[in-house]
């Protein structure tokens, strides 16, 4: 696995994915792709976005991780939205500023229930940082 | 991980992992397997979650793993603990996103060999009158003011709009509504997910399915529950959609810091609790109940939807084809009860997570024509193979908390089954067994495929070989409906 990017992981259950960003913006950045490729959403036609900023902050790394894939989860689930392009920015004090174009979804995708801490651990590696995360599906 | 060499075996189908196991275990783990099946479950973290879960404070007796166990997340599938009220603790994880997802059981006086030509078309109008799939808009959307009379009514809330009959309630766990439900506990985002979803199936393992009583073991018992051999019953499988799966997902975040106030020390943060009888523990008690209820709910409409669609199609092919109501059982759920510990009664918070309550004859909380018998047990097979009705037991009373195994339990996970199974293939073979299938996305079903599961008949053997259930019937699909 490159030292940035996602991989699936076999869970017996639910999903399971491993992330990792060579800084913590992009740990945030590959995560959220991840989500987005096991739910697999459909875009609906059109180019139409619309922007989107996020606000998030979080005692430790694996709450922000787990707040921020639950805000993107609810916007797909409930508001129908689809992220297009992602920026993130996390601070040392871990506030995190995300700008999202955003589009509308034609089909949400695969149900996932929730994203959960099982497991859950931010950690640093030589190449920058590393995590698994396990969805409830 | 746990290995076989750290298993005591207690008798043929009992295991125990010893306190002794690891330092922070409160109380052993209790495990109903055969040679199999514990086999199979040695390859994943299921057992390592179970003794996890030991650690949780204020335990009593044992933490007791079904034969239908799996690797969940924190808490594993088929895992019961319970807690005692004075110095326990109540955990979101060991209990479940889905809260209440559960299954409800209609028997019918329709016989098979007459409706064999319309299950078709049964199968069509359930597809169209119940929707299903991700964040599905129901049948049914909500003010928030009427989402908040779901969750102090549940299934009442429906008998209110014609949806439900008495019958329907009395057979229903806890007759359809939990007890101290309060929606000021409930977050905004949990009802804006929870509003337009009332009604709906979902997607994942959910399913409508409609069973011919194959074989009949209990004939007692059977005819209490209206169970006619060779005659149709529909089953319903869902929970408490975004409305429950947000509830938890809430709690388990807002006591992340709780845990550190009370000085519990977890092995995993998805097992994060409150003490029962602590402001954040009641404050989840009564969320969790909005969502139980709101469960309850859900099933009673879609089988007020499942009782039309049924009208509809075979009302002048059939005699009768009204749907009469078994029983509805939840299989996530934390639940006060009392039960006797070595000898002295105590009232516990007992978690059922992927299991269900399974009460023995002469139990108060039953109604009045299952006292003498016990409780009706619903265990769904994977799809496309069996389900069965038990029975609980006295003897589940003292050997589980009261609580039985909850399906067939999945052994490959949804990636394996969607690379040795391809949905299309599967939809065609199970039409070729005489099954008939709607489902609205192909690689959901493939994720669902009965390979993916255990054999439902070994975990019936097994529960039955335990004591905490005996067999009543087996079911026999000819329909099935998913997300």
């Amino acid at each position: 696995m490159a030292s940035s990017g996602f991989v699936d992981l076999d869970h017996a259950a639910d999903w399971a994915i491993r992330v990792r960003g060579v800084d913590l913006a992009d740990l945030f950045h590959q995560a959220a792709a991840g989500l987005l490729s096991l739910a697999n959403p459909t875009p609906a036609p059109g180019h139409a976005s619309t922007h989107i900023r996020l606000r998030l902050h979080a005692a430790d790394r694996e709450t922000l991780v787990v707040r921020w894939l639950e805000e993107l989860h609810f916007l797909l689930e409930t508001q129908h939205l689809i992220p297009r392009s992602i920026q993130v920015r996390v601070s040392p004090s871990l506030r995190l500023i995300a700008d999202l174009q955003v589009g509308e979804a034609a089909t949400t995708g695969r149900s996932i229930k929730a994203v959960t801490f099982h497991g859950l651990r931010v950690s640093e590696t030589a190449a920058g940082f590393e995590a698994t995360v396990v969805f409830d599906v | 991980m746990v290995e076989r060499g750290d298993l005591v075996r207690l008798g043929p189908v009992t295991w125990e992992i010893p306190t002794s196991f690891r330092q922070d275990m409160r109380v052993p783990v209790r495990l109903f397997a055969d040679d199999r099946l514990l086999s199979a479950s040695l390859e994943d973290q299921s057992l390592t979650q179970a003794v996890n879960a030991s650690t949780l404070p204020g335990l009593v007796g044992h933490v007791t793993v079904m034969p239908d166990f799996h690797q969940g997340y924190g808490f594993p599938i088929g895992g019961v603990a319970a807690a005692r009220l004075s110095d326990g603790v109540v955990s979101p994880g060991a209990i479940g996103y889905d809260i209440n997802c559960g299954v409800r059981l209609l028997s019918s006086s329709i016989p098979y060999d007459d409706a064999r030509r319309h299950v078709a078309d049964l199968a069509d109008a359930l597809y169209a009158r119940c929707p299903s799939g991700v964040g599905t808009k129901g049948s049914v959307p909500l003010t928030t003011k009427e989402l908040d009379r779901v969750c102090r009514q549940g299934s009442a809330w429906a008998l209110e709009r014609g949806w439900a009959s008495a019958e329907d309630l009395a057979c229903t766990e806890e007759s359809g509504r939990i007890e101290g439900a309060d929606p000021t506990c409930v977050s905004p985002r949990a009802k804006e997910r929870g509003r337009p979803q009332l009604g709906t199936l979902g997607a994942g393992n959910h399913f409508l399915e409609i069973d011919v009583v194959e074989q009949v073991f209990d004939p007692q018992a059977a005819q209490a529950m209206g169970l006619l051999p060779g005659h149709l019953v529909l089953q319903i499988h869902c929970g408490s959609r975004g409305f429950g799966h947000q509830v938890c997902s809430d709690f388990v975040a807002e006591l992340q810091p709780v845990v550190r106030r009370y000085g519990i020390q977890l092995p995993d943060r998805e097992l994060v609790c409150a003490p029962l009888e602590s402001p954040e523990g009641r404050r989840y008690l009564a969320a969790m109940a909005c969502a139980a209820n709101y469960a309850f709910a859900n099933r009673q409409i879609l089988a007020h939807h499942a009782r039309t669609a049924f009208e509809e199609v075979l009302r002048g092919h059939v005699r009768r084809w009204e749907l009469h109501q078994v029983y509805d059982i939840a299989h996530n759920m934390g639940k006060i009860e009392d039960h006797t510990i070595a000898g002295r009664a105590e009232r516990v918070c007992v978690l059922r997570k992927g299991a269900t309550r399974a009460f023995g004859p002469g139990h108060a909380a039953l109604p009045p024509h299952y006292r003498a018998i016990g409780q009706p047990v619903l265990v769904p097979g994977s799809m496309g193979t069996a389900s069965w009705v038990l029975l609980g037991t006295a003897d589940s009373m003292a050997l589980s908390f009261g609580s039985c195994c909850h399906g067939a339990g999945r052994t490959m996970s949804r990636h394996q089954a969607k690379r040795t199974v391809r949905g299309d293939r599967l939809r065609q073979d199970l039409q070729a067994h005489g099954v008939e299938v709607r489902a609205g996305s192909l690689s959901g079903l493939a994720e669902e495929a009965p390979q993916a599961y255990k054999d439902v008949d070994a975990v019936v053997e097994v529960v039955t070989q335990a004591g905490i259930a005996t067999r009543v019937a087996r079911l026999r699909p000819v329909a099935v409906v998913k997300g």
